[in-house]
């Protein structure tokens, strides 16, 4: 698996940039003061032939933290992550896994990172608890060692119950489960995460948010989560990396890379506010015109929206203005803004 | 996650065949509990045991008045090596092969990949749980070889060179079909490289039937002959076997480092040596590099 037509690859000589949310192609997260990362990135390239998979990606992450990965499809997150997890080598550039270099000593990060795949071949003629009883073997555990993890990853993830259960039986929601049993059945100190709510229903997601979210917050475990469900993401994240055409497009907490879709649409203090009304006509649209903060007007039968620029304070004088004029308004809320609005706004739609 | 200590039973059997267990290579575990539960084991191992037992039974029966007269023996006995050789030479490496190339289905080796499963072990662990299971259809044929021992007419050093010769063909060929299954990353290379296994397994199994039964039968072998015979056999198959370790061992080796790989790409790097170029020479290349960059974003 030696590479494939990169033998003497052109880099950019651009520095790397910083601050609490950045846009470009490399960018950092907030320091944590006192406390190492778990998980760097620095300045990875991955070029197939003249394709450049990952160009110039550079974050950090740190323990207790839930990092969302995303980008759209042919963005670069899987070979990112590919890299991290040592199934692949850069072109350039290096990541850190608890300080230890991915390219330097794949061996000693493989101790401490859980890597789950998008996708997972199920063993046949395997249960639930052979399956993770070789795992453990396979990372050394041995005798009640083993025995104390695959209890523990059994009760962690609710998989007790199916334990001697074919796991080519299993549902997608379960098979998902022992993943991620099987990812931290070495107690390692990051977990990379490929989409692993794909494909799940509702309720799976669910239980899977509250499995990741138990991880980061209770057990202080570094999570790369990529997805492109951006809702739950935006739920589980606290910080996020945006990722296109192989290249890191912003990067910080969820509050930063919002802030920074406002900075990129020039607007401070910004928010799109939905009405419902009894009644709607020309009358409101001309009245709401006329009115200071607000732009981008639609009307329809029952209900109305617009952009708001202005504070909150702003907001209540509006609405109090409104009923005072007489407008029949049932409900008038701000729409919340979220991942998936600074991931629309800040990505471009380039495909490699 | 921190692992909860429960209780601990050290001296239940239980416990004294984990800590057995806990010994051989995580592989070996896996596969032998997956074999076992395969149809296609005990389907095999079944038609093993019911064909040479019937055929024993029926064979006997069949020959019992010429017993005292002719030695019987080397009928049997043939009867038995091809049997073993169907079952060593075809089912352990099909067997082994597919076991090797479903790692590659549905990125399974991923998972492999990332634990501290080193190449080198996981080709091991495939090949001893193949050896595992020689044994295994070995130790079936063996009270009816002994039975074919006692109908006259058989060497102890000509079986036990014969089933030696056997196994260390039979290992070689399932190093070589691991090796095939390591190749086998596409369908259609899988059903290729199947083919190949096929062709090779066959003329494998024809030669050695030759070279078992033909040669070491009929001519007979002396005890110097047979040690210096198996002596040459297994350095040639230990020869083939190590190129097919490491012709598989390099193939799920997933960290070599791409040719030009650069740590700290934001270094200019020198293509020339220093001493040959001059300062305004290396101002001019760094443009040129430049353009380079600039003629690639512009194509992608």
């Amino acid at each position: 698996m030696i590479d494939d037509g990169a033998v003497e690859p052109i880099f950019d000589d651009s520095p790397e940039e910083s601050g609490p949310a950045s846009s470009g192609a490399t960018s950092s997260l907030p320091d944590r003061s006192g406390q190492s990362p778990t998980l760097e990135v620095r300045n990875l390239h991955r070029f197939f032939g003249r394709l450049k998979a990952v160009n110039k990606v550079s974050f950090k992450a740190y323990p207790g933290q839930v990092m969302g990965f995303i980008g759209p499809n042919g963005a670069g997150k899987t070979t990112t992550m590919r890299i991290l997890a040592t199934l692949e080598s850069p072109t350039a550039g290096d990541a850190f896994i608890c300080g230890d270099s991915v390219v330097d000593y794949p061996d000693r990060v493989r101790k401490r990172l859980g890597f789950m795949p998008d996708a997972f071949g199920k063993y046949p003629n395997m249960n639930v608890v052979e399956y993770l009883d070789f795992f453990a073997r396979a990372y050394g555990f041995k005798g009640q060692r083993r025995k104390d993890a695959i209890e523990h990853v059994l009760v962690f993830t609710e998989l007790r119950k199916l334990a001697e259960k074919p796991i080519n039986t299993l549902s997608k929601g379960m098979s998902q489960r022992l993943g991620l049993g099987r990812t931290l059945i070495h107690d390692p100190e990051v977990l990379i995460l490929d989409e692993p709510a794909a494909g799940l229903d509702p309720r799976a997601r669910v239980e899977l948010r509250e499995l990741i979210h138990l991880l980061a917050s209770e057990l202080k475990k570094t999570v790369l989560i990529s997805s492109h469900i951006l809702t739950e993401l935006g739920e589980i994240c606290d910080s996020a990396v945006i990722i296109e055409a192989g290249e890191i497009l912003a990067s910080g907490s969820i509050k930063d890379l919002l802030t920074l879709r406002r900075q990129s649409s020039g607007r401070q203090s910004h928010a799109s506010i939905e009405m419902r009304l009894i009644e709607a006509g020309a009358e409101l649209e001309k009245w709401l015109v006329q009115q200071p903060f607000v732009s981008d007007v639609s009307i329809s039968q029952q209900a109305a929206s617009f952009e708001f620029e202005g504070t909150q304070e702003d907001q209540h004088h509006l609405l109090k203005s409104l009923v005072n004029e007489g407008f029949p308004v049932i409900e008038f809320r701000g729409k919340v803004e979220s991942l998936e609005d600074a991931f629309m706004d800040l990505t471009r739609g380039l495909t490699q | 996650m921190s692992h909860v200590s429960t209780t601990q039973f050290p001296g239940t059997w239980e416990n004294r065949i984990r800590s057995f267990s806990d010994r051989f290579n995580p592989l070996v575990v896996r596969e032998i509990r997956q074999i076992v539960k395969a149809r296609s084991f005990i389907t095999v191992f079944s038609l093993l045991l019911i064909g040479s037992w019937a055929f024993s039974v029926l064979g006997v029966i069949n020959q019992f008045e010429q017993m005292e007269y002719t030695e019987l023996g080397p009928f049997f006995y043939r009867v038995y090596l091809v049997a073993l050789i169907g079952c060593l030479m075809f089912a352990i490496p099909s067997n082994a092969f597919f076991s090797m190339a479903q790692e590659f289905h549905d990125r399974a080796f991923e998972m492999l990949a990332v634990t501290t499963l080193s190449p080198a072990k996981i080709v091991a662990g495939k090949l001893q749980g193949a050896v595992v299971m020689m044994f295994v259809y070995a130790s079936a044929v063996v009270p009816f070889i002994c039975l074919s021992y006692m109908l006259g007419g058989l060497g102890l050093i000509e079986i036990i060179t014969s089933l030696c010769g056997l196994m260390l063909v039979a290992i070689a060929l399932t190093m070589f079909a691991v090796m095939m299954g390591a190749l086998s990353q596409k369908p259609w290379m899988e059903v290729m490289n199947l083919i190949i296994l096929l062709i090779v397994a066959m003329t494998t199994a024809g030669a050695s039937y030759s070279v078992l039964i033909e040669v070491v039968m009929r001519s007979g072998v002396e005890l110097g002959g047979a040690i210096m015979g198996i002596g040459c056999f297994a350095v040639f198959m230990v020869f083939v076997a190590l190129i097919s370790l490491g012709v598989a061992q390099a193939q799920l080796t997933t960290t070599f480092l791409p040719i030009g790989y650069r740590r700290n790409p934001n270094v200019t790097r020198n293509f020339q040596h220093p001493n040959s170029v001059p300062p305004q020479s290396t101002d001019q290349q760094t443009t040129s590099s430049q353009q380079e960059i600039n003629q690639e974003d512009l194509e992608l």
